[in-house]
């Protein structure tokens, strides 16, 4: 600096800019440490959380696993119980001649055959009976076969009187079993 | 060498006397044998020139009194210069100590005939000459009469001398030298420490808290490390395990789902038998989802009909057929429709 530049402002002014440069040679470094720092906390406490995350979701999902395992193997599920197929059938059979039996009337043919259904895990067992019930007791069963499990979803229904007391029937319906619930 | 030691003797000199709390003004009063001169310290611009022998020269230093007054303040303070024949500067070999100096004091009196006694002696810069083998020291000398002159004219004229010093110094002694000063003060030195010790504290103040948060933050991002390296990842494809769920359940329900998607025979029947006029008779009933066909006899057949739109699962209940058979009573054979409701 040349003689005629030095004045008191000059001087004031020289020294605030070397503050000014040293102050941002210890903040700048300052600053990108505490950036860098709460980079680093951000990134584990969002690794840590989404760790936490999945572990709640896990449990929740797991919990519910459970609880739909429950309902389904629970009877009010409504599926047929049998290990496989073809004893599905004959569960099947004994079911409907039991319940047509139950309500004093008499089973004149079933037949029965299996498809797996597009729900995974779960078998359909087509029936198609015909069977002669008592007027009377006609309600009764029909609200047994529907409405308690395992129940038999009704496709189509043929109910044909003959003046008697009894009512032929013919009825096309389908149970569900799923599988691996047989407890 | 010469001229960074010369920047940072103006520099710091600069600071010392800003800092230090000690007056200063913005204007010399440059004395000769001859004139008095009012200038602006630092560009040297001249305010104001008067004449001693100008007959009117008293009025004339009023004037310039008044317009330092105007400029630096109420008592117009001043710096003093001394003409240049009344100030020398010499060279002493370097170390000076105060012995030196005097030692100089001693020698300048040899030069002039004076005493020793007589002289201010003001120490300036170390340089380096290019003939001397050791480093010489500046010093500036001036008779204590002419200081003690210069100051009781300022005085006299109305002015603060603040300070005397010479008309022109060499480069290297940077902002003069200083024969007198003024105990005049801005502030007393007591408030200055005060000030550089709460500056000194704040500033440390601030420097510690930022080292403390800088180092907490630290910490925590160690801890926030630690943890997250314990944190054990879950080795399982949520996603999937959501897709099996949901599989799951939509299988689970499959059997309750099919109850409610279908009219329940029963609650067809039973609804029939509730429509039914007491003259019906039906002999088959057949039922297929979506519709219902009845076969049956009787004569009311306009009533049952009716009946049949009145009904929520029944609607567009369509005759057929029919054919009347004995006793005016008809056959029939009748379609109707089943809305996809079951019992609500």
């Amino acid at each position: 600096m040349k003689n005629a530049g030095r004045s008191t402002a000059a001087a004031i002014l020289l020294l605030c800019a070397l503050s000014a440069a040293l102050a941002a040679l210890i903040i700048v470094p300052t600053f990108a440490k505490w950036n860098a720092y709460g980079k680093t906390i951000r990134e584990n406490r969002a690794t840590v959380d989404q760790i936490q995350a999945d572990e709640r979701d896990f449990a929740r999902l797991t919990r519910a696993g459970g609880e739909w395992i429950d309902f389904a193997r629970n009877d009010r599920a409504g599926f047929l119980k049998a290990t496989t197929s073809e004893q599905a059938r004959l569960n099947a059979r004994d079911y409907i001649t039991a319940l047509i039996e139950g309500y004093q009337g008499s089973l004149s043919s079933i037949a029965s055959t299996v498809e797996a259904s597009s729900r995974e895990r779960i078998e359909l067992i087509h029936v198609e009976i015909t069977a002669r019930v008592p007027k009377s007791r006609l309600p009764a069963m029909m609200i047994a076969m529907e409405d308690e499990p395992p129940f038999i979803l009704v496709e189509s229904f043929t109910l044909s009187s003959s003046g008697s007391d009894e009512a032929a029937i013919r009825l096309k319906g389908t149970m569900q079993r799923f599988e691996g619930v047989e407890r | 060498m010469n001229s960074i030691r010369s920047f940072l003797a103006w520099w710091l000199g600069e600071l010392r006397l800003v800092f230090s709390g000690r007056a200063r003004s913005p204007l010399s009063l440059a004395m000769s044998s001859k004139e008095v001169a009012l200038i602006e310290r630092g560009i040297d611009n001249p305010l104001g020139v008067v004449e001693l022998a100008d007959p009117d020269y008293a009025v004339q230093i009023e004037g310039l009194r008044s317009i330092a007054e105007k400029r630096a303040g109420p008592s117009a303070p001043v710096e003093v210069r001394l003409p240049l024949d009344q100030v020398r500067f010499l060279d002493l070999d370097s170390p000076v100590s105060e012995t030196g100096v005097n030692n100089a004091a001693v020698r300048v009196a040899d030069e002039i005939d004076r005493k020793a006694g007589d002289l201010v002696v003001v120490p300036g810069p170390s340089v380096r000459r290019p003939n001397e083998k050791i480093p010489q020291v500046i010093v500036a000398t001036t008779l204590k009469s002419t200081i003690a002159e210069a100051v009781a004219h300022a005085r006299n004229w109305g002015f603060q001398p603040l300070r005397v010093t010479s008309a022109d110094w060499p480069p290297e002694f940077v902002g003069g030298p200083n024969f007198y000063a003024s105990e005049g003060r801005v502030r007393s030195s007591l408030i200055s420490r005060v000030i550089w010790g709460l500056t000194a504290l704040t500033v440390l103040l601030i420097a510690s808290a930022a080292a403390l948060a800088l180092g907490t933050r630290g910490s925590i991002a160690e801890a926030t490390r630690l943890q997250a390296e314990e944190a054990t990842p879950l080795e399982r494809d949520m996603g999937e395990v959501e897709i099996r769920l949901a599989n799951y359940a939509h299988s689970a329900s499959a059997a309750i789902e099919g109850r409610t998607e279908t009219v329940p025979v029963w609650y067809l029947l039973s609804e029939l038998a509730a429509v039914m006029p007491g003259d019906i008779a039906l002999d088959s009933v057949k039922y297929r989802p979506g519709t219902v066909s009845v076969e049956g006899r009787g004569t009311s057949l306009d009533l049952m009909a009716r009946a049949m739109e009145r009904s929520p699962l029944f609607s567009e209940p369509r005759i057929i057929e029919t054919r009347v058979s004995s006793k005016g009573i008809a056959r029939f054979r009748m379609d109707i429709t089943v809305n996809a409701r079951g019992p609500l």
